[in-house]
């Protein structure tokens, strides 16, 4: 359960709860969306494979994240008849290290081998080449922590939501400090494996899709956190200021994993 | 590396940019000094627009899809309308360049209107001051001939934005509504080659252009000839605003954005050196009208204040603020967004006078549910 009840508006996005003082837009008029993607973790895990070594078969894999999501739909309160974008996930363990050499060296080029191997004709593109070495680390008490120190040790599967939406990063933050230790707010490690399991998140050729900030990292750099954007039909990872504001185009997502 | 380097923009100029920078610095290093800084204050969440200077709205054409049609006096005489709001003069063109080389901004572009019929136009440069801002002016190429270019040079001008609306020349003669207008183009862009003056190309985008033969080959005349072509959406604004059917669709940006891979072709959404600015209202760009108002682009008819009575520092915070034009949006929000086409329809349409002032348009207490 959440620590607090929690409301979603028609589309899915978390209403803010009253406490939250940090910039967010009360209402939404949904004007930048996610393309209609259905939970499909059969199809999730396929794309899992081209990339990464996955020790689950499909079944568990499938089944594992279904149970997931019914848990975090349950927690969250959520009626049957709402919809909410969900997508399962796979992160192997990334062993000791630094999070910024994980994310350079492991975690975008994997984001690239599946674009790519999903729009051969499109281009993922990195704008930030430089060394992300000792410049990330995760916010202590959010989640992404937890999810960090677990793939230290070994993989995990998850589910990511993307109910939190035109929220600046510090009210996405305040706002999953409410929901309680089952719930993490997402950051490199989870949106990277998210875009490996479904590299279209960001595809839309009708209208926009929103950015996806890293919000339960923070940075070395002052005034900039990361984030993954669409850019026509090309995905990209990189940094942006401003992420103290809210926008229309900000969004953030929220995760349950489980060690394998 | 430090922080601030590790952040800086990727600076990976091309040849011809590099050149171009390189040449600027030895004439004039303050300009050069705050052009370089302009990454810097970016990484640092401060913005650095581009100012843009109306001060009259004499034209020698009259085209389709003029946005500054409403602002001219024979449309004012067509509604029997007298403005008589002050309006800016040398002397607030120099404060106003106090105020922005204070902030740090450092890029005017004189535009109009017609900036080559203006009278005063090589006063208006003096008084901008082009050993401290970096001066553009906008053309239709009509007047530019090359000994025109020779004379802007030597007053400072440093870039021309030239119109050239169709590769094919009776479309753009009609568009533009002046024969003989694709001719004086080419004219012109000669003229900037032999007098040393930066030259982009600008042409408007219609729904459906982005696919046209048409469309590709003007891309390539520009790559061909190391000529950047800055595309404008359409908005449905000034002499526009009854074709709505101009306005393009996503299909159309994300068209441009790919031939981006291929041709020296941009948008005012285009990543320059890693910078993704997106909608550039206020970030990148503000106009300034011939009353002092500032709006956040060329093409929106509401004013974030006045520049003679409020200073242009809190005039650009408001910009910040207002949940329609910042901090950040990827897409156009006069060229795409249908909700606030339709509110700048609404509320532009109750005023003869136009920009539409701030408080009566844009507003402290802005939100979307103004039209939701």
């Amino acid at each position: 359960m959440t620590k607090i009840d929690v409301t979603f508006d028609s589309r899915g996005r978390l209403e803010p709860h009253s406490t939250i003082k940090t910039p967010v837009h009360l209402k939404s008029r949904n004007y930048f969306k996610f393309p209609d993607i259905n939970f499909d973790p059969t199809s999730n895990y396929k794309n899992i494979n081209l990339v990464f070594d996955i020790p689950l078969s499909e079944n568990e894999f499938v089944s594992e994240t279904k149970n997931l999501l019914k848990e975090c739909r349950m927690d969250l309160g959520v009626d049957k008849k709402q919809e909410i974008l969900a997508v399962p996930f796979f992160t192997p363990r990334l062993g000791e290290g630094d999070l910024g050499d994980h994310l350079e060296k492991k975690l975008i080029p994997a984001v690239s081998q599946s674009y790519k191997n999903l729009f051969p004709e499109y281009e993922f593109k990195n704008e930030f080449p430089h060394p992300l070495s000792e410049h990330f680390k995760s916010i202590s008490g959010l989640g992404h922590d937890r999810l960090e120190s677990a793939v230290t040790l070994g993989p995990v599967i998850g589910v990511c939501l993307f109910i939190i939406r035109e929220y600046s990063v510090q009210a996405a933050r305040d706002q999953v400090k409410l929901l309680g230790e089952g719930f993490g707010l997402s950051g490199a490690i989870d949106l990277s494996s998210v875009l490996v399991s479904q590299p279209d998140l960001l595809f839309h050729k009708d209208d926009y899709p929103p950015l996806l900030w890293f919000s339960g990292c923070e940075t070395t750099w002052e005034h900039a956190n990361f984030h993954y954007e669409a850019y026509g039909y090309n995905l990209m990872f990189n940094r942006r200021v401003h992420y103290d504001q809210v926008a229309e185009y900000w969004s953030h997502g929220v995760t349950r994993f489980i060690r394998l | 590396m430090s922080a601030t380097e590790a952040l800086m923009f990727d600076k990976s100029l091309t040849a011809g940019e590099a050149k171009k920078r390189g040449d600027l610095r030895n004439r004039k290093p303050y300009i050069a000094d705050k052009l370089a800084a302009i990454a810097d204050m970016e990484e640092a969440g401060e913005i650095s627009p581009i100012i843009r200077l109306e001060k009259s709205y004499l034209c020698n054409f009259q085209c389709t899809h003029c946005s500054a049609e409403y602002y001219m006096d024979r449309d004012l005489k067509k509604k029997e309308t007298i403005d008589d709001r002050p309006k800016i003069d040398m002397e607030a063109i120099k404060e106003l360049s106090r105020q922005a080389d204070e902030l740090g901004l450092a890029r005017f572009v004189i535009t109009g209107g017609e900036p080559l019929v203006m009278r005063d136009f090589d006063e208006v440069v003096a008084a901008i001051d082009p050993d401290k801002h970096y001066v553009i002016t906008d053309t239709n190429g009509w007047f530019l001939d090359e000994v025109r270019a020779f004379h802007l040079k030597s007053i400072g001008v440093e870039k021309v934005q030239m119109s050239l609306d169709s590769f094919i020349e009776e479309e753009h003669d009609s568009f533009r509504n002046k024969k003989g207008s694709y001719q004086r183009v080419m004219r012109g862009i000669d003229a900037c080659a032999a007098s040393g003056l930066n030259l982009i190309l600008s042409t408007c985008l219609i729904n459906g252009r982005a696919k046209t033969k048409e469309f590709r080959d003007l891309c390539q005349y520009c790559t061909d000839r190391g000529v950047g072509l800055y595309v404008s959406y359409a908005k449905p604004v000034g002499s526009a605003t009854d074709h709505p059917e101009f306005v393009i669709d996503k299909e159309d940006a994300d068209i441009l954005r790919e031939m981006e891979k291929e041709f020296l072709v941009f948008s005012h959404m285009t990543p320059s050196y890693g910078s993704y600015k997106g909608c550039i209202t206020v970030k990148g760009i503000i106009t300034v009208t011939s009353t002092g108002e500032i709006t956040p682009c060329p093409y929106i008819d509401m004013s974030f204040g006045n520049v003679m009575q409020t200073p242009l520092k809190e005039i650009l915070a408001r910009g910040m603020r207002n949940p329609w034009t910042g901090p950040h949006r990827p897409d156009c929000l006069i060229g795409e967004d249908p909700a606030f086409i339709k509110l700048h329809q609404t509320v532009t349409a109750k005023h003869k006078l136009l920009p539409v002032p701030y408080g009566e348009g844009f507003k402290d207490d802005d939100s979307f549910d103004r039209i939701a």
